[in-house]
């Protein structure tokens, strides 16, 4: 069964106004300090974010509005509609959106530029110091990414790869992006001099040209987040349920801190521990699949292939499923190894993406391959608060890097 | 006809020697030399082998050769993409094209079919992954999975 968009609205209206009345009659009370789904919560560790088109006219894109300063100083600046992803780390925007003069990092004199990878694509600028200020919350002289600019219209080819060179709203799909993952650093050791052992990540550039060179952890681009502060050890991401052929938006929260507040306590949460990459275990059909990760930046469902699915990808577009009719699926997960508690059953429901609501920005029913793997993109987190532990910080549930949920 | 086809292939690359996908197992010496890789090892399989690299920029490659030692699929996973131009070999260009050419942008995994070749993308930062696969080359007898 579909909805039209004006059966959807309605939907909409009387859900609004269902948690409004629950809210009313005291259902924000202090029995379950953890904030309903997309609910309100208010306080300095509480940045609402929504999933709405955004400037790129998206799906499944969820923004927040992050404030960047010239270190120091009261002379900032509010860049609107960035993508909120918990699959990478850092805060890079466009060159030409930021207007501050932010001072770049530099390598025995030379400017300090990254090439990022991301699945498809990648992203290609200096790196520059600001701090960076999201809800009450600021973190002071935080490496960030300026992508694209004068100097860095084009990726070394030692990085490219012949991937999209993420330089424009359009190819980027927001204004920037805001990485709150796992990790305090984007690299990480493995990008330092001491270990050196991944190139093509940093690059040093003086004027004869960029080569790859290795970065000490202080000088990489980092997660604001551990940089606060307080509320330090992770984010919750809280948003509100979307109904099941889709929604115009959806709103939420990204609330700062693990167990900090009593707007982001645990709760009964389950925690799932991460292997070394990130990733963790998801189990299908009897088997497990260990590269499984929660991504809100993934705007599907993206898992396994055809022929174990039994559904066939889109005609036009062989990145997304489109079954006969929606179609339901079951599955658990559980930490990395050596971790053995299993989440309850999580079920889901895959659509057909041809036929999905054409002007619904929040679709809880996209989904595409993957093969081997799972991505648990933004539809995961509708109606649901996730926890995102960064690595090398405390929680009452343990160290991070972990999910919780 | 085989023959044929690898020789087309060989004689449409010139120098330099971009090789692998497609290509002889000499090849796989060759993208040891250009990614400046170790070779790991080599596995037997029923009905394929398994050539396995670490490139020095910190990828792990694996590289699938048919009982003659053609090149038919290649898989990798690492903090940073592999030298796709030195892996795809004379696919790259098309490769390439698709990538640019894509309509409906997804942000997740991506799967590019150009002809005969299926390439896979995914994974996260830190943790990037991917496959390509020359379908009709595929020994028979030997499953798509066995590419991971």
């Amino acid at each position: 069964m579909r909805f039209s968009i004006r059966q959807q609205l309605a939907l909409a209206v009387l859900f609004l106004a269902a948690s409004m009345l629950l809210t009313a009659c005291g259902g924000g009370g202090s029995s379950s300090p953890t904030p309903t789904p997309g609910g309100g919560t208010t306080g300095n560790n509480v940045e609402s974010v929504t999933v709405a088109p955004g400037p790129a006219n998206n799906v499944n894109t969820l923004l927040a509005n992050v404030t960047v300063c010239q270190s120091g100083t009261s002379n900032c600046q509010t860049i609107n509609d960035v993508l909120v992803d918990t699959g990478s780390v850092g805060l890079r925007l466009f060159s030409d959106q930021v207007n501050l003069s932010l001072p770049g990092e530099s390598v025995s004199g030379a400017p300090l530029a990254e090439c990022s990878a991301f699945l498809d694509s990648v992203t290609w600028g200096p790196v520059v110091t600001a701090d960076v200020q999201l809800a009450g919350e600021k973190a002071s002289n935080v490496p960030i990414q300026l992508i694209g600019g004068s100097n860095y219209q084009t990726p070394p080819s030692s990085c490219s790869n012949g991937l999209t060179n993420a330089n424009s709203v359009s190819t980027l799909g927001a204004n920037g992006i805001l990485g709150v993952g796992l990790w305090r650093h984007d690299c990480g050791a493995a990008c330092t001099p001491e270990l050196a052992q991944v190139t093509n990540s940093y690059y040093t550039c003086p004027s004869s040209g960029c080569s790859s060179t290795f970065v000490e952890l202080q000088n990489q681009v980092q997660n604001p987040v551990w940089l606060f502060p307080q509320d330090n050890n992770g984010v919750l991401i809280s948003l509100g349920g979307v109904t099941s052929g889709g929604q115009d938006t959806d709103g939420g929260n990204m609330i700062f801190g693990i167990s900090t507040e009593n707007n982001n306590q645990l709760g009964s949460a389950q925690v799932f521990p991460v292997d070394g990459n990130g990733n963790f275990i998801t189990n299908f059909n009897g088997q497990g699949y260990s590269n499984s990760y929660l991504d809100t930046g993934s705007n599907g469902l993206y898992f396994l292939d055809s022929s174990t699915t039994g559904m066939p990808t889109c005609s036009d577009n062989s990145g997304f499923y489109c079954p006969a009719s929606p179609t339901q699926f079951t599955a658990t997960v559980q930490g990395a190894s050596p971790s053995t508690t299993v989440s309850g059953p999580i079920n889901f429901t895959i659509g057909n993406a041809d036929s999905l609501c054409n002007t619904c920005a929040a679709l809880p029913e996209l989904g595409g391959p993957s093969p081997g793997s799972f991505d648990w993109g933004l539809p995961f987190f509708f109606g649901r608060n996730v926890f995102v532990a960064i690595n090398g910080t405390s929680t009452p549930a343990g160290n991070g890097p972990f999910w919780a949920f | 006809m085989r023959t044929a086809v690898v020789l087309f292939l060989a004689g449409a690359l010139c120098a330099p020697a971009w090789a692998t996908l497609g290509q002889g197992a000499a090849s796989v010496r060759r993208d040891q030399q250009q990614m400046r890789a170790k070779a790991m090892r080599s596995l037997q399989r029923q009905g394929y082998s398994v050539q396995q690299l670490r490139s020095a920029s910190g990828v792990q490659v694996r590289e699938y050769l048919d009982p003659d030692g053609h090149v038919f699929a290649v898989a990798w996973n690492g903090p940073v993409h592999p030298n796709l131009q030195q892996l795809l070999g004379t696919y790259f260009g098309a490769f390439k094209q698709a990538m640019q050419q894509r309509t409906r942008v997804s942000r997740g995994p991506v799967e590019i079919r150009v002809g005969d070749m299926v390439v896979q993308l995914g994974g996260h930062m830190r943790a990037l992954f991917g496959r390509a696969i020359l379908v009709s080359q595929m020994p028979a007898n030997v499953s798509r999975e066995v590419v991971r």
